[in-house]
């Protein structure tokens, strides 16, 4: 499942994320990732798994799949339908998405967290581990540190952020 | 009881981005469910994810590999967990008892079935919204469907979500229609649906105006395509009033603006309606002959329960 998930994860988040037909995809990261879960959940059970006879591409079977998800979703929520005139809810991060989530001044504060990182270890560890995902025996290697000490940075590290996020009221 | 179960799901998201911290299968479906539920904590969500992202100078819309590796995990530990629970719940029911459920399972179908009242919409359709083509009852759906390379579907969706045959043609106001549509000449690559009613004014359904839309929308035809669904119903009410409403769906080559076919029909919907509808209505818009028209006509009924307007 791992390695099916991995292999197919950036087919199914495009699907979300940009949509198809008529649909230009979920705006939230919430919305998003709920949607990226329902798909594989959906794609895991055993129906799903008998019902692909394993000689067609996989992924015209998962991109099948994950289009009727949406369908499904949109259909029973009424938060994604079209408005009509009539005052149904709708999706408030449909119009401009970041503009919703953060101030433009909030969000260049919130950036510059990263050129903060002057460290050359910190900064290794920051890239290594949250971006790229490299195992902490990894960068353990690369860095020249024990794997408990590399633990102890990237606990750090988050805490840092925290703390950025409080300083610009992101957090409360 | 609310705040707490609200601090709780915050609680849960700032663990969710912390790597220092375990995440479990229970945690993700909690947090999950909670921000199914609630706008607020779906905003907290995107706020704090968004930030996460913006301080790894990733772009908003890329996810860190934290939140990847906790994704994958989760869904996973859900997937493993769900087909556990299927196979205890199979084995937890005697052998000998399997023919016996079969039977009640059968006879339960059959008194659900024989007791459904007329008057309740039926619903067509839970899970897919795809359908094999020899499934497929789009042409009886859609009344006369003289070209058989496109054609237009529509479903009624009552207050309470279930979706119901547009029986006898009828829909009803206050609920939402849906619209379908299947065609097989893969050179139709576009869909232009509005609707009229009788006045001069046309509904606007795809491209929907309001919705940032101009013009038609793309569409999947292919041979042996399968019925597709458009995304997001639509309300009968405020635009709609009771009486007949014609459902026009153009299937064409190229793109048609709405500002060409508002302009086309501006003071002549009444003369179109009359008669030989399709013709006049292919030469008011000048398509060319390649061009699919589906029609589909509908009565909307007042509110339900209210007596039937004359026909």
């Amino acid at each position: 499942m791992e390695a099916v998930y991995r292999a197919y994860l950036g087919l199914v988040r495009t699907v979300v994320v940009h949509g198809f037909g008529g649909f230009r995809g979920f705006r939230g990261p919430a919305d998003q990732d709920d949607m990226i879960q329902t798909i594989f959940l959906a794609a895991f059970e055993e129906n799903a798994r008998l019902r692909y006879d394993g000689v067609s591409p996989y992924v015209a079977f998962l991109r099948g799949l994950a289009h009727n998800k949406v369908r499904q979703q949109l259909s029973k929520n009424t938060r994604f339908a079209r408005t009509d005139g009539a005052p149904v809810p709708r999706d408030p991060m449909a119009e401009d998405f970041e503009g919703e989530v953060l101030k433009e001044e909030t969000r260049t504060a919130v950036s510059a967290f990263r050129e903060g990182v002057t460290d050359r270890v910190e900064r290794a560890i920051l890239e290594g581990y949250f971006i790229e995902g490299l195992a902490e025996e990894t960068l353990a290697s690369q860095v020249g540190m024990t794997r408990y000490k590399v633990r102890k940075m990237i606990a750090a590290l988050h805490r840092r952020m925290e703390k950025h996020l409080r300083e610009h009221d992101v957090l409360v | 009881m609310f705040w707490s179960s609200e601090n709780k799901t915050e609680r849960l998201i700032a663990r969710y981005l912390d790597p220092s911290r375990r995440w479990s299968r229970e945690d993700d479906v909690q947090m999950r469910d909670a921000l199914r539920e609630s706008e607020t904590l779906r905003s907290l969500y995107d706020k704090r994810v968004v930030a996460h992202r913006l301080m790894l100078g990733l772009d908003p819309e890329t996810p860190s590999h934290v939140e990847q590796d906790r994704q994958m995990a989760a869904t996973v530990r859900i997937a493993l967990h769900a087909e556990a629970a299927v196979e205890e719940s199979a084995w937890a029911l005697p052998t000998w008892t399997m023919p016996l459920a079969g039977m009640a399972a059968a006879a339960l179908v059959a008194i659900v079935v024989t007791s459904n009242p007329t008057s309740t919409p039926t619903p067509i359709s839970g899970e897919p919204t795809t359908s094999s083509p020899h499934e497929e009852y789009l042409g009886i759906r859609s009344g006369s469907r003289k070209d058989v390379r496109a054609g237009i579907g529509v479903s009624g969706i009552d207050a309470k979500g279930r979706e119901y045959e547009v029986q006898h043609d009828r829909a009803w106001i206050q609920d939402r229609i849906r619209f379908f549509y299947r065609c097989e000449d893969n050179q139709l690559a576009h869909l232009f649906l509005f609707g009229l009613q009788n006045d001069e004014n046309p509904r606007w359904y795809y491209p929907l105006p309001a919705e940032g839309e101009h013009a038609s929308i793309p569409t999947r035809c292919a041979s042996n395509s399968q019925r597709t669904q458009l995304q997001g119903d639509t309300l009968l009410a405020n635009r709609h009033v009771a009486g007949s409403l014609t459902i026009v769906g153009i299937f064409t080559e190229a793109p048609i603006s709405h500002e060409a076919v508002h302009a086309s029909l501006k003071g002549r919907v009444n003369r179109i309606l009359e008669g030989a509808f399709e013709d006049n209505l292919r030469e008011a818009l000048s398509l060319d002959e390649n061009a699919a028209v589906s029609v589909v006509n509908l009565w909307i009924h007042p509110e339900r329960g209210a007596t039937d307007v004359e026909r």
